[in-house]
């Protein structure tokens, strides 16, 4: 517990104040410079993908040579089992995975922060309601799910996207909810309510403040899950297709390459992107919530 | 103990602000519906503090809420200043909040660690539309309240225990109210900081004219601060009487055990009084016939299992829930059946 | 500072016992700093103090006094990883508790010395029924059968005033009232029949008629163990009726100590006095005004200069913010020491300096 809590609170018992926080609360470490930097790189690579001096990522290059190219200068990583330069596959699906990644939870955090947020918030018949959605929800196969719903809807990048955002939404919802439980029931919530506030303003001013650093932090990690399962989907091959390229259709399309030995490396580029990615997103999401813990920290 | 009835109702005065008749509350829990508050019935006149004591479970920071509306008692009528607060609509009852305020027991969970002090005590007037010298309104009262102007930009968890326990006073006293009620203000302080806040307390009544009602297990802390006290004890009311006298000749068997466990520094001076309340506090899920007091009272006889006693005028403006109580002179009793230590 | 640890050896030490030659406790000079990232705690800095068997020594102070670090410091409780250059002795029967390490402070904990916390709640298990959890530390310490551990347990449950401790024994702590609960705790802590009792805030969290019956009990297994307490409160009057000797703290320093009757009757340092009229007394009348102690406890990584309660001090003179007075006995009685260079009785700090500088002036 943290050192600079207030000395005059005679329920904490002294030793609290000199037992010492993680170190790496207040200043950035290594750690996290590096997942930044990392994201940051990807990032940039994959907005600025069009403008970069590479190959289009479905432009067939030196049709028959490249399909078994080894990397070399002009092309940095080889070409893949379509004669498609690998580098330019993997930026551009930087950029698609990304996409999903953010667009699926951007779409599970809101409608599931909402939910969360009333369900949390008012508690009573309307949180049995909403519960009980989620838990529907929740009780489905996830991929089986997402598999149905990207056959049914199509393979678009957006519906792909919204597939991923509804089988993200229970559990942002969850977590929403559970922490808006908690705040709610402070009484700095209670004291709002006896100054006469009414119900919206307390939920966005006084409960929603508080839940967001959480959600933070769990929104990067489900960037994360999100990215791996776009992957999955691919596998399955109910993810993006082969013409709009991303690290899940990567693999799926080097999976050959690794079984007979001869390129290897185009399913590792793809799953090292993956990998990196998505431990940097977990990475941070620790990093934001200890961060962001701290004011709170203080005083728990 | 068995406080129903309402008799310590002062009707014929003109100047009570807050008037509580037959409140109840209940909780739904596993075991069945809880009545936590159990038809209490009590009055506060402008000016007057009120201390409301009792041991945990007894109900008082319920009554505190449900006098508040937060939430809205089960039954049982609030009136303040005159308006009956609990047959208002949820918009009329939103209106008459700011007359009413409350202090909280932990002066950190009573403040958004996210927001700053001076955001914190101006979030009344945000919430009602006051732009009107909003920031001079907020700074002065910081200062009354013995904040230095550094502290205003400051967040909760920068603060000592009781400098937050001041903004709480700030932000409560900053619309004005009539009434405030204090739920355990000074319990989570040290004993040299409550001294402070217990005094800033007393000078905010006498400045701004409040009336107040102040909720405390602390029965030393209770008697300083309050004009009349009441005695909760497992949802009722025992005893309510002005200060000086609940203190000198307490007349509930319940209000004389509370005032003998009160430690002191002189050995000698306790154990000898001492008479030390055995057995555990009944549940309130199924709480004893009668008097609920009556499985630990050393005066229990069988009509208080039988008959709930109301309350009645012992003394002018001493009023008691007992079939038998205390009259001074006669001491308490006695046979201590199975109780535990005070040797002689 | 080593110089005050030896008077107080010498003052609370009147006569040599039977079995030891030392008193059952003899703390000297106990250091105990926390690295934190702010900067060293200075906890508790250089305290020492002597307890006999059987007898009670009340420590009273606010939080961030040092009490609590005190009282885990005596039994190695305190985070070792953050512990710097830990200092003094703890004298157990004349073994230093100090330098030992895990292994044979275990055989020390719970059978010699044991503690009782504020919370019993988070002290006790709350999936294990209470009876196990007594069990425990009996089948650990005696190697008892199951049998006879579980006979012991009733037993030990009907001891502190628990009824029906046949049944009770088979209960979760989560089915006891809060004062029940303290009174597992009561019986955990006196399984192994241990010398020396630590109660930190043992009534803290309890009610009033509770806290009562609570202390009570303690009293009657005390006196009928012949075991000696150290009890630990934030509230000077639930250690007055209680204890023979009491330690004020004040921001890790025992500031005064003496007998109980003695320190309410003729306190001397006033941070003890400020704290005795800072608390409502039930003998005065409503709105009573109380002596507020202004500021607030020190930052105990940089204590201010000379004396640690001098900038909250109302008789503080100049030499105060200078230098820190000794751990000193009183005139009238040898028993009663402070920290202080003008104490309550005689003149303030102001008073005093400015007749001991008139002469000098007249001289001129």
């Amino acid at each position: 517990m943290p050192p600079d809590l207030p000395t005059d609170v005679a329920v904490a018992p002294e030793v609290i104040a000199v037992v010492a926080g993680a170190p790496s609360r207040r200043t950035f470490g290594v750690g996290a410079w590096l997942a930044v930097g990392w994201l940051v790189l990807v990032i940039g690579l994959a907005l600025l993908a069009p403008l970069l001096p590479i190959p289009k990522p479905s432009e067939i290059i030196d049709h028959g040579a490249l399909r078994d190219a080894k990397p070399s200068l002009s092309h940095l990583l080889g070409g893949d089992d379509n004669s498609y330069d690998l580098f330019s596959r993997i930026v551009w699906g930087a950029r698609n995975s990304l996409a999903v990644g953010f667009f699926a939870v951007a779409i599970g955090g809101t409608v599931g922060g909402f939910l969360g947020l009333i369900a949390g918030y008012y508690r009573g018949r309307i949180e049995t309601l909403i519960t009980a959605v989620l838990d529907i929800m929740l009780a489905f196969p996830a991929l089986v799910l997402a598999l149905a719903l990207t056959t049914f809807l199509g393979h678009s990048l957006f519906y792909v996207s919204l597939a991923l955002g509804i089988i993200s939404t229970p559990i942002l919802a969850r977590i929403t909810r559970a922490n808006t439980l908690t705040w709610s029931q402070r009484e700095f919530v209670t004291a709002a309510r006896a100054q006469g506030a009414k119900n919206r303003r307390i939920i966005v001013r006084e409960v929603l403040p508080n839940v967001v650093p959480a959600m933070a932090s769990i929104a990067l990690l489900a960037v994360a899950v999100v990215i791996v399962a776009e992957a999955g989907l691919s596998l399955l091959g109910a993810g993006l297709k082969v013409d709009v390229p991303s690290w899940g259709n990567i693999i799926t399309f080097g999976r050959s390459g690794l079984t007979n030995g001869q390129a290897p490396h185009i399913v590792f580029s793809g799953s090292g992107a993956i990998f990196f990615t998505v431990l940097s997103l977990n990475y941070l999401g620790d990093v934001v919530r200890a961060r962001f813990d701290v004011k709170e920290g203080a005083l728990t | 103990m068995a406080g129903s009835g309402t008799a310590p109702l002062r009707d014929g005065r003109e100047d009570i602000v807050l008037r509580v008749e037959h409140l109840v509350v209940e909780f739904p829990t596993k075991g069945g519906r809880v009545q936590a508050v159990s038809d209490v019935s009590f009055d506060v006149a402008k000016g007057e503090t009120l201390g409301l004591v009792g041991e945990s479970g007894c109900g008082k920071s319920t009554t505190g809420r449900a006098v508040m509306q937060l939430p809205r008692p089960r039954s049982g009528r609030v009136a303040l200043e005159g308006t009956e607060l609990t047959s208002l609509s949820p918009e009329e009852l939103r209106e008459m909040r700011p007359k009413m305020q409350l202090i909280f027991q932990d002066p950190i969970s009573s403040l958004n660690p996210r927001r700053v002090v001076v955001d914190i005590v101006a979030e009344p007037l945000a919430i009602w539309g006051i732009e009107e010298n909003r920031r001079f309104r907020v700074n002065h009262l910081l200062e009354t309240v013995g904040l230095d102007t550094d502290t205003a930009a400051r967040r909760p968890h920068q603060l000592s225990g009781g400098q937050c326990q001041r903004v709480s006073i700030a932000r409560a006293l900053v619309m004005d109210p009539q009434v405030l009620i204090c739920d355990e203000p000074v319990s989570a302080l040290d004993v040299s900081v409550q001294a402070q806040i217990l005094n800033l307390l007393e000078d905010m009544k006498a400045r701004y004219g409040l009336t107040m009602v102040f909720i405390s297990h602390d029965l030393s802390v209770v008697k300083n601060i309050s004009d009349r006290v009441a005695v909760m004890y497992l949802g009722k009311l025992c005893e309510i009487a002005p200060s000086e006298a609940l203190y000198r000749r307490p007349a509930h068997p319940y209000t004389n055990a509370l005032l003998a466990s009160v430690p002191h520094p002189d050995a000698s001076r306790v154990r000898g009084k001492s008479v030390p309340l055995t057995g555990e506090l009944p549940s309130a899920l199924d709480p004893p016939s009668g008097c609920r007091f009556r499985t630990r009272c050393p005066r229990a006889e069988a009509r208080c299992a039988d008959e709930e006693p109301t309350m009645r005028e012992l003394q002018p403006g001493q009023f008691v829930a007992c079939h038998f109580p205390v009259t001074p002179g006669r001491p308490l009793v006695t046979t201590p059946t199975g109780a535990l230590g005070a040797p002689a | 500072m080593r110089n005050d640890a030896a008077a107080v050896g010498e003052l609370l030490d009147p006569v040599g016992r039977s079995d030891f030659d030392g008193p059952l406790l003899d703390v000297r000079d106990l250091t105990t700093h926390f690295q934190t990232p702010r900067g060293i705690v200075r906890a508790v800095d250089g305290v020492s103090f002597t307890l006999e068997a059987g007898r009670t020594l009340g420590i009273v102070g606010e939080s961030g006094s040092g009490k609590t670090v005190l009282s885990r410091s005596i039994l190695g409780l305190s985070p070792r990883r953050q512990l710097v250059d830990p200092q003094g002795q703890i004298l157990f029967e004349g073994r230093d508790l100090r330098p030992m390490d895990e292994h044979e402070l275990r055989e020390v904990r719970g059978r010699q010395i044991s503690m009782i916390f504020q919370d019993p709640m988070t002290a006790l298990n709350p999936v294990m029924k209470v009876g196990r959890q007594i069990m425990e530390s009996l089948r650990v310490h005696f190697d008892m059968s199951k049998a006879d551990a579980r006979e012991r347990a009733i037993d030990l449950l009907g001891q502190v005033g628990i009824p029906s401790p046949g049944v009770r024994v088979d209960e979760y702590p989560h089915q006891l009232s809060g004062g029940m609960r303290q009174r597992v705790m009561i019986a955990i802590a006196l399984s192994c029949e241990p010398k020396l009792l630590i109660a930190d805030e043992p009534t803290t969290a309890l009610d009033v008629t509770v806290q009562a019956q609570i202390l009570d009990l303690l009293g009657r297994l005390q006196s009928e163990r012949n075991m000696a307490v150290v009890l630990i409160s934030h509230d000077l009057e639930v250690v007055g009726g209680r204890a023979d000797d009491i330690a004020v703290m004040y921001a890790g320093r025992i500031v005064e100590m003496g007998p109980a009757a003695e320190l309410f009757k003729a306190t001397r340092m006033p941070y003890t006095d400020a704290l005795l009229r800072s608390v409502p007394n039930i003998e005065d009348p409503p709105h009573t005004r109380l002596l507020a102690i202004g500021g607030r406890p020190p930052d105990l990584v940089s204590p201010p200069p000379g004396c640690r309660f001098n900038p909250r001090c109302p008789r503080a003179g100049f030499r105060c913010g200078v230098q820190e007075p000794p751990l000193a006995p009183d005139d009238d009685n040898v028993h009663h020491i402070y920290r202080c260079w003008y104490p309550v009785g005689g003149p303030t700090g102001p008073e005093a300096e400015a007749a001991e500088a008139r002469p000098r002036r007249v001289e001129h």
